[in-house]
């Protein structure tokens, strides 16, 4: 059976279906599932990122070392989707707060953060319940929600890619019942996380992601 | 019907209730199981003995594999080696098939010389009764080999308790009959019940019933063991063995100095297991076992990659223009620019209906197990394509030109819901399944596809002949060539040609001794002949002739043994759990070269179906009618079927042919799996694995291969399918 397998992925050819061409660059995820193509983003230079003049975001997965420039492709009210090579991607609502994932493999489906974004405006003693959604191995959606106490551990001069930015850094750690994690976020004075680590999911573990445009 | 019957009716009829009694309770099961987590599935691994069921080295343990494991274990000691597929069918049940080489055994044959190999089948069935809990232990009872020819014909109850902080310990008591029963056996307990029970009768028939007279009969012993669980990986067993092996002894396969065996497991990756054996202070023995698990894939979710963002349509006061809709060759063109970005997809665009306010596709999903995630992904193209003044979008989903399904979704809706925290939930209230046919307002298809459209492929293809005692594993390897034209919607003509580039398929010199036409059991004659073969060459139509009805009539060489005419008519409604279909064929046995020629014999078959969706994902199949030897019967299917496309189900078939005349076997019974390789790859793909294997083939109970037949093309896009895999709506 693992023959025939092996036979349907080389050989075949036609005009059948798209599957054989997916199936041929996956080969190598066959005997590994859990190895993510990596699509490292080139580390860009400033000048690169100001003349494209598109709003550019750089993803880092350190459970994976792998990292991805994402660009902006879609924008649906407060909620701006990116992609980046190898059709990674991730959605994130205002100010930058990830809201869900694609292409990783155990994806945040949707996630609610309506508590989060006032926390994150007024961080001292601000508490804020938030919840994923993920697909178990039946495909069926269920949800993880966390109980979050946020802290403002100060202000901060972050700098990415050449650009200086004076920045509040907050902290969010949140707690289940087994487990918890612990975000941060570097808020810059007009409103907008310009660096930040969120978890997403125990399959990804943390982002890191960086606001690359001015 | 298939009971041995003997003097003893009443004690095997009454054992036979128990036992199907306790295993409708282990049905009952799932869906408690929800609401409580069975225990016995969830703690320490559950290690599997040379039986590839839950035990020690030998001997049973009172314990369950995970619910919906699938294993396959290959062990082997002093020439006796046994291949065994398990998969746990509910939380308590476990069956297994096995397929056992026994060098050395004679059967009763005469001396045999140790390079004689007995190939043995045998039915397995594990059924936990009681979980371990509180102050007692688990308990279950066991069938070993409960059919088939009966080398390892047992019976078990056995107890089985963990102890420890982490349960690194388990201990082990049971009591054995049959084989089981013949170290230091003693007068059968069950004896106090009736004196009939003591006394075992010896194995009659051609194998393949239930020897309901046998079971739980003559002497008993007693066997148990330890299992210290040392690590994750690493465990040890010790056990004392009621089993004295006493043919093998007899015809000098080997000669035991002891009743202990000791084992050692280690689970080398996830899911895979090595095992050491010393047995019977005489022999060593090795063990691997492979174990998989449908519901617990590589990645869950899946890999596939970000889809198109909804275009979000501008806020405006006023309605959307509506001058689009008059412009010169308007729906062509929106035609052309949805079918290429639906091709990027997987999806193809056959047909398009444009309004002002309602745009309805002809949908194919050529990518997607999961159906709603094609739906998600073409409603995703139709926002980013179509003027915003289309509110309403409808997508029908067809297979085979036939319209099943269609899906109504507002785009309003889409926009307000691609990143809402309940989205998924959200889409599915909102969304209006129903059958194809039924639509409140006339539309027009306006653009179409162009027929004739043709599809090719070239590759290579494996086909394998199991189970022939002369050699249990052959196969082929080659090329195949086949096309499928569709020359108008819903009529195809398509074929099929298999070139044989090597293998010992062909090689089989086995003479069917069967007293029915030969319609099946000369397999090994097509073989040998066969070695250009046009696998398939048939002209089909596919109709839906009224609401909830799909119709197919195919004419042609349906299949390598068959040519001739079938038709079908199928009634499934969308949203319903039963199906009713009717088929009748008319065909003509084709000649061994499988070209075109055509032999005397001719039939007509037919069946009355009904498919059945037992809920928890259990699905059952009962075919009443004619078999291509003309017998009169009745097929009963059930399947566990998973919503990423897996499918494992046990089929058995009794038709009005006795069991002398249909010979070894007694009747058609075997395993089918579909195994979806996009649950190997992570990311999405339609492609399967059909693997169907039967212990034996012969001429009783067997069914036309027709393709396409109607059922499993038209469930996908239903509303239970449609339900189950909606979790992927917005992937």
């Amino acid at each position: 059976m693992a023959a025939a397998l092996a036979l349907g992925l080389l050989g075949a050819c036609g005009n059948v279906g798209d599957g054989l061409a997916v199936v041929q660059a996956r080969i190598g995820s066959l005997i590994s599932p859990r190895q993510m193509d990596t699509s490292a983003g080139p580390n860009l230079p400033r000048e690169t990122i100001d003349e494209a003049a598109v709003p550019l975001i750089l993803v880092e997965v350190p459970n994976r070392d792998a990292s991805a420039t994402m660009l902006s492709v879609g924008r649906n009210r407060t909620v701006t989707s990116w992609a980046g090579r190898d059709d990674v991607g991730l959605s994130m609502a205002e100010p930058g707060l990830v809201i869900s994932t694609r292409g990783y493999g155990g994806d945040i489906l949707s996630a609610d953060i309506r508590q989060v974004l006032p926390a994150l405006r007024q961080p001292s003693g601000a508490t804020a319940t938030r919840t994923f959604r993920f697909l178990d191995g039946t495909d069926q959606e269920y949800a993880r929600s966390y109980f979050c106490e946020f802290e403002r551990v100060g202000e901060q001069r972050i700098e990415i890619v050449g650009d200086i930015h004076q920045t509040v850094h907050v902290a969010e750690r949140c707690g289940a019942t087994d487990h918890g994690f612990e975000n941060q976020y570097w808020i810059g004075a007009d409103g907008l996380i310009w660096r930040s680590v969120q978890f997403a999911g125990s399959y990804i573990g943390y982002l890191h992601v960086e606001r690359l445009h001015r | 019907m298939f009971a041995q019957v003997g003097n003893l009716m009443s004690v095997s009829y009454l054992r036979t209730l128990i036992i199907l009694a306790c295993m409708s309770l282990g049905y009952a099961v799932p869906q408690v199981a929800e609401a409580q987590t069975f225990q016995g599935n969830a703690t320490a691994p559950v290690t599997l003995n040379a039986y590839g069921l839950p035990g020690l080295v030998d001997m049973p343990t009172a314990f369950a594999m995970p619910d919906a494991d699938l294993a396959g274990t290959v062990s082997s000691f002093a020439g006796q080696t046994r291949g065994t597929m398990s998969f746990q069918i509910t939380p308590r049940l476990t069956g297994s098939f096995r397929y056992s080489g026994l060098a050395g055994l004679s059967r009763g044959q005469g001396a045999a010389g140790s390079d004689f190999i007995f190939y043995d089948r045998s039915f397995d069935l594990h059924f936990v009764l009681l979980e371990e809990g509180g102050f007692w232990p688990a308990l279950a009872v066991g069938l070993r080999d409960f059919g088939g020819t009966g080398v390892y014909g047992s019976e078990y109850i056995v107890a089985s308790r963990r102890f420890g902080a982490r349960d690194q310990v388990s201990a082990t008591l049971g009591l054995g009959w049959g084989r089981l029963g013949t170290r230091n056996g003693f007068t059968n307990p069950l004896g106090a019940i009736d004196e009939r029970f003591e006394t075992r009768p010896g194995r009659t028939g051609l194998g393949g019933t239930f020897n309901t007279g046998q079971w739980f009969r003559g002497d008993a012993a007693i066997f148990g063991g330890v299992e210290w669980r040392a690590s994750e990986r690493l465990a040890f067993q010790l056990e004392y063995s009621s089993d004295a092996y006493a043919e093998e002894q007899a015809d000098g396969v080997f000669s035991e100095r002891s009743a202990l065996n000791f084992g050692l497991t280690y689970e080398v990756r996830p899911g895979a297991t090595l095992g050491l054996r010393y047995l019977y202070g005489s022999e060593l023995g090795l063990s691997f076992s492979y174990s998989l698990n449908p519901t617990r894939p590589g990645v869950p979710g899946g890999r596939d990659g970000m889809p198109v963002p909804i275009a979000v349509r501008p806020a405006s006061a006023e309605p959307y223009g509506q001058a689009w809709l008059s412009q010169e060759s308007t729906t062509s063109t929106y035609f052309a620019v949805l079918s290429r970005r639906f091709e990027a997809e997987g999806l193809r665009l056959s047909s398009l209906g444009l309004d002002a306010e309602r745009a309805t596709v002809g949908l194919i999903n050529e990518r997607y197990q999961f159906e709603a995630q094609a739906l998600g992904r073409a409603a995703r193209i139709m926002t980013a394509v179509l003027p915003a003044s289309v509110e309403q979008f409808e997508l029908v989903f067809l297979v085979e030109s036939l319209p099943t399904s269609r899906i109504i979704l507002q785009r309003s809706d889409l926009e307000d819901l691609e990143h809402h925290p309940d989205g998924t939930f959200l889409s599915y209230g909102r969304a209006v399944i129903r059958d194809a046919e039924v639509s409140t307002v006339d539309t027009e298809i306006d653009y179409t596809m162009p027929y004739p459209r043709l599809d090719w492929h070239l590759g290579p293809y494996l086909e394998t002949s199991l189970f022939d005692p002369d050699d249990p594993y052959r196969f082929a390897v080659g090329l195949e060539l086949g096309a499928r034209i569709e020359l108008m919607p819903g009529l195809f003509l398509s074929g099929a040609l298999r070139g044989r580039g090597f293998g010992d398929i062909g090689d089989s010199t086995r003479v069917s001794d069967s007293v029915l036409p030969h319609v099946r059991s000369d397999a090994a004659i097509y073989d040998r002949e066969g070695e250009m073969a046009l696998r398939q060459f048939t002209l089909e139509y596919f109709a839906r002739p009224a609401p909830n009805v799909y119709s197919r009539l195919s004419l042609g060489y349906l299949e390598p043994m068959f040519a001739g005419v079938s038709a079908e008519l199928l009634w499934q409604p969308v949203d319903a759990r039963l199906g009713l279909g009717l088929e009748v064929n008319h065909v003509w046995q084709r000649d061994f070269d499988q070209l075109l020629g055509l032999r005397d014999y001719s039939v007509t078959t037919g069946h009355l179906s009904a498919y059945y969706d037992l809920g928890a994902g259990y699905d059952l199949q009962v075919d009443l009618g004619r078999y291509l030897a003309g017998d009169w019967g009745a097929t009963v299917s059930i399947d566990r079927t998973f919503s990423n496309g897996w499918t494992i189900g046990a089929f058995a078939t009794l038709t009005d042919v006795s069991f002398e005349d249909f010979g070894e076997g007694s009747f058609d019974k075997g395993i089918h799996l579909t195994i979806p390789i996009g649950w190997f790859l992570g990311t999405s793909s339609r492609g399967e694995q059909q693997v169907a294997f039967r212990p034996i083939q012969r001429d009783g109970g067997a069914r036309l291969s027709v393709p396409n037949r109607l059922h499993g093309l038209m469930q996908d896009y239903h509303q239970p399918s449609l339900d189950q895999s909606w979790g992927h709506i917005w992937r």
